[in-house]
């Protein structure tokens, strides 16, 4: 009896032990993803022939909040992208750049649009499509993590990575 | 509707040109306690009428520096009974964009009063179900805006923005019995932005006539005594609406840092001394705190509107037995006498008030609100309406449901 007993609780320990492992390695994983999302620098990008090369942060919160319909110093025209409002990077962007969640920035934008102050950024699909967009539209400029960047745009910001006050 | 609720906000491009669609909406239910005074067309019965409403916006941008833009709204209150749910033209400009911070505009605006002027409409973009209308109140249907032109200028100061805004035109409009007629007015804003806080400042100086048929009559009668003495003819001269010039000052005060946040806005409004009107002043405290998608918030308020002494004293002085006539005539100078005080003791108005409320939000564009609002009524009833003169609360209470959304 004790010898089978032995026996029986060898696998059931096993088991045990491999499914502690799979837990703590999903929640390894997952834990590392978010917080990998988290902590992922963003940066604002613009097409690389675009003459403005630098950005101050309270610009972009200008630019972003819809307060200038203009690039500063050159005045050319701005296209203003979005990503997705459903995104984690549609949120960390405007946390971390005007101290804002997706209700409070809604709120906001409802009250600049109709009030006739200019208009919505154009929401892009993805990441990709914000690239696409602005290698194509001189006037556009965006967000992206920093590791997306590639030749098609150029940076002009980097997104401090504590969470912004509020403007 | 439900498929504008799935695509908000809809921006489509033509070739070179852009184009914007988009809109907003109320549904509202209110209601209140009393059965001798109306609010914004509310009684002791449900009503949807009150704080439902309907706009739509049109933005065409044929160029980067160009911009037209047009806002038509449908409301169902209005105090001109026969006009419920007619779509009136709000916003109808054409825009220029100088540089990055200087912009002109030109045509239809929003009359620029308050830190909410401009969207006092769009129910969503505020957390009350209504904003205060201890301020508000002038805005919410009549003098929603004027013809003419402003100019905008955006600058940076350090961390802080600062915005200035001079704008001059036309407006008119009526209330109840009485039109106004601005044939001047002009003004500038001045806004400042740092960290959390937003400080506003509003000055406007308006050419005003206002003309009341009940003014009218004591004018008249007034005047048809002036042979008698001549302080009858300057009593209903000092009454005699002309364009005289009129004040408005405003000041807006908004913090909002994580989940709370603090609104507060005082107006006063200096009538000229002649003609047929009043001072006005009132002001609001806002505080909220968002539990998630859930934000109480508490409101307290006060108004008041006063006849000007200089209007009113004359008459109040006067002695109808000092002038040697006969009974019959003394006596219609007593009863004119007390018609004219009464007239203009019914103007003046005194309230506080007291709200509280809750938004949901539903939705990004989405919002469900539900409010009541305590009125305390010093002298007369204030934002109240009077279904009698000489049959006045002395409190009322409004109840309020409202889904607001944008598209």
């Amino acid at each position: 009896m004790a010898n089978r007993m032995k026996v029986e609780s060898c696998p059931q320990q096993l088991k045990h032990l491999l499914g502690r492992w799979f837990l703590c390695s999903w929640l390894l994983l997952l834990g590392g993803l978010c917080w990998g999302q988290e902590s992922r620098a963003l940066v604002v990008v613009v097409h690389p022939e675009n003459p403005l090369n630098e950005l101050a942060l309270l610009q972009v919160r200008q630019i972003f909040l819809g307060r200038l319909r203009l690039f500063p110093n050159t005045g050319h025209g701005l296209e203003v992208t979005d990503q997705p409002h459903d995104t984690a990077i549609f949120r960390l962007f405007y946390r971390q750049t005007v101290g804002m969640d997706v209700d409070r920035l809604s709120r906001y934008r409802a009250r600049y649009i109709f009030s006739g102050q200019g208009r919505l950024p154009a929401r892009m699909s993805d990441s990709e499509a914000v690239k696409l967009h602005i290698s194509n539209t001189r006037e556009a400029i965006g967000y992206l993590y920093a590791d997306e960047v590639d030749e098609r745009v150029k940076v002009v910001f980097d997104v401090p990575h504590e969470e912004a006050v509020s403007p | 509707m439900l498929i504008f609720l799935l695509v908000p906000f809809s921006a489509v491009a033509h070739g070179d040109w852009q184009w914007d669609f988009s809109g907003f909406a109320s549904l509202g239910a209110g209601r209140i306690n009393q059965p001798d005074v109306t609010f914004f067309g509310t009684d002791t019965a449900w009503s949807v009428d009150s704080d439902t409403m309907l706009g739509l916006q049109w933005m065409v941008m044929p160029t980067d520096r160009w911009q037209l833009t047009a806002q038509v709204v449908a409301r169902g209150f209005n105090f001109e009974d026969d006009k419920q749910y007619q779509p009136k033209v709000e916003w109808l400009f054409l825009s220029y964009q100088w540089s990055p911070g200087l912009r002109t505009r030109l045509g239809r605006l929003r009359t620029p009063h308050y830190l909410f002027s401009e969207s006092v409409e769009v129910g969503y973009s505020y957390p009350w179900a209504r904003p205060p209308v201890q301020v508000y109140a002038a805005l919410m249907t009549q003098f929603t805006h004027f013809d003419g032109v402003d100019l905008s200028v955006v600058g940076t100061w350090g961390e802080s923005e600062w915005e200035v805004q001079w704008f001059g035109g036309q407006m008119n409009g009526s209330f109840l019995d009485t039109e106004v007629d601005i044939d001047v007015l002009l003004g500038n804003n001045y806004i400042w932005r740092y960290r959390d806080w937003l400080l506003r400042y509003s000055l406007h100086l308006d050419r005003t006539t206002l003309t009341n048929p009940r003014a009218q009559a004591l004018i008249d009668a007034f005047s048809q005594f002036a042979a008698l003495d001549p302080a009858f003819g300057r009593i209903g001269d000092s009454l005699t609406p002309q364009r005289e010039w009129k004040q408005f000052h405003a000041l807006g005060l908004q913090w909002e840092s994580g989940n709370w946040a603090v609104i507060g806005e005082y107006f006063i409004s200096l009538g000229p001394k002649r003609g047929f009107s009043t001072d006005l002043q009132g002001w609001y405290l806002s505080l909220q705190h968002r539990f998630g998608r859930v934000t109480p918030y508490g409101v307290i308020g006060a108004f008041e509107n006063t006849i000007k002494s200089s209007l009113i004293d004359p008459i109040r002085d006067l002695q109808p037995t000092q002038f040697g006539a006969p009974e019959a005539v003394t006596e219609q100078l007593v009863q004119l006498q007390a018609l004219g005080l009464l007239a203009f003791n019914s103007v003046n108005t005194k309230e506080e008030s007291a709200t509280l409320g809750l938004r949901f939000d539903v939705y990004p564009g989405v919002a469900l609100k539900t409010e009541i609002q305590y009125f305390d009524f010093k002298e007369n009833t204030g934002n109240l309406i009077p279904k009698d003169y000489f049959t006045k609360p002395s409190s009322a209470v409004a109840y309020t449901v409202i889904l607001d959304l944008v598209f």
